[in-house]
């Protein structure tokens, strides 16, 4: 399959899952499923996702040059290792200071039961500074080359 | 590393475009060349001295 067609449907991927998160973020501020059942609903379909596109992912990859590998290469290792660290220091912090992190994001935005989801909120923890650090590297990457 | 591809693209009147399509490569890619910023792989660094019909070393020029 050619890279603009592989570009193309993750484009139509993530339109869709834009509008799937609108209509389930609306379904929780009615009060029709709890805020379990949309995390878990974003992660499932996520998953799912992400193993269904294997295939294509593989075909972009042997696709795309090797500076465009290069970038991923760096900000997987850079951007990952970074994101890690930020997400580990988060949690040390919250640890040292008796969860002063986790009180204060509980009454911001006022997250219900989030001391029982330590868990759960910590792999999503992870994901994210992991996933911020890897889109940050990768386009400081790009920059850095003067594209 | 430096080089001179810019020279010998601008000598065949190519655009970094029409060279980045000719070595299966992105336009990005070839002004990261051009500039000095990245230094392509060897199998790449052969394509462009085939593209040119000339040798690697008079091409890329070593720091």
């Amino acid at each position: 399959m050619r890279l603009e067609k592989i570009k193309l449907i993750y484009f139509a991927y993530l339109i869709l899952f834009m509008i799937i998160a609108v209509i389930a973020t609306i379904a929780y501020l009615r009060h029709q499923i709890n805020f379990n059942q949309l995390i878990g609903g974003f992660l499932i379909i996520n998953c799912f996702a992400g193993l269904a596109s294997f295939p294509l992912g593989l075909s972009w990859w042997r696709q795309i040059d090797e500076a465009a590998r290069e970038a991923h290469k760096i900000a997987w290792f850079w951007g990952g290792s970074i994101g890690m660290t930020m997400a580990i220091l988060i949690a040390a912090i919250n640890l040292y200071f008796d969860g002063v992190i986790i009180k204060a994001i509980g009454q911001n935005y006022h997250v219900q039961n989030l001391n029982n989801y330590g868990f759960e909120i910590g792999i999503i923890t992870v994901i994210f500074f992991m996933g911020w650090g890897y889109m940050i590297n990768w386009l400081f990457w790009w920059k850095q080359k003067g594209a | 590393m430096k080089n001179h591809l810019k020279d010998l693209r601008t000598l065949k009147n190519w655009s970094q475009s029409n060279i980045a399509d000719k070595l299966s490569v992105s336009r990005q890619t070839i002004n990261a060349i051009e500039t000095g910023k990245y230094d392509p792989s060897l199998p790449l660094a052969f394509k462009i001295a085939q593209l040119f019909e000339t040798n690697i070393e008079n091409i890329f020029i070593p720091d």
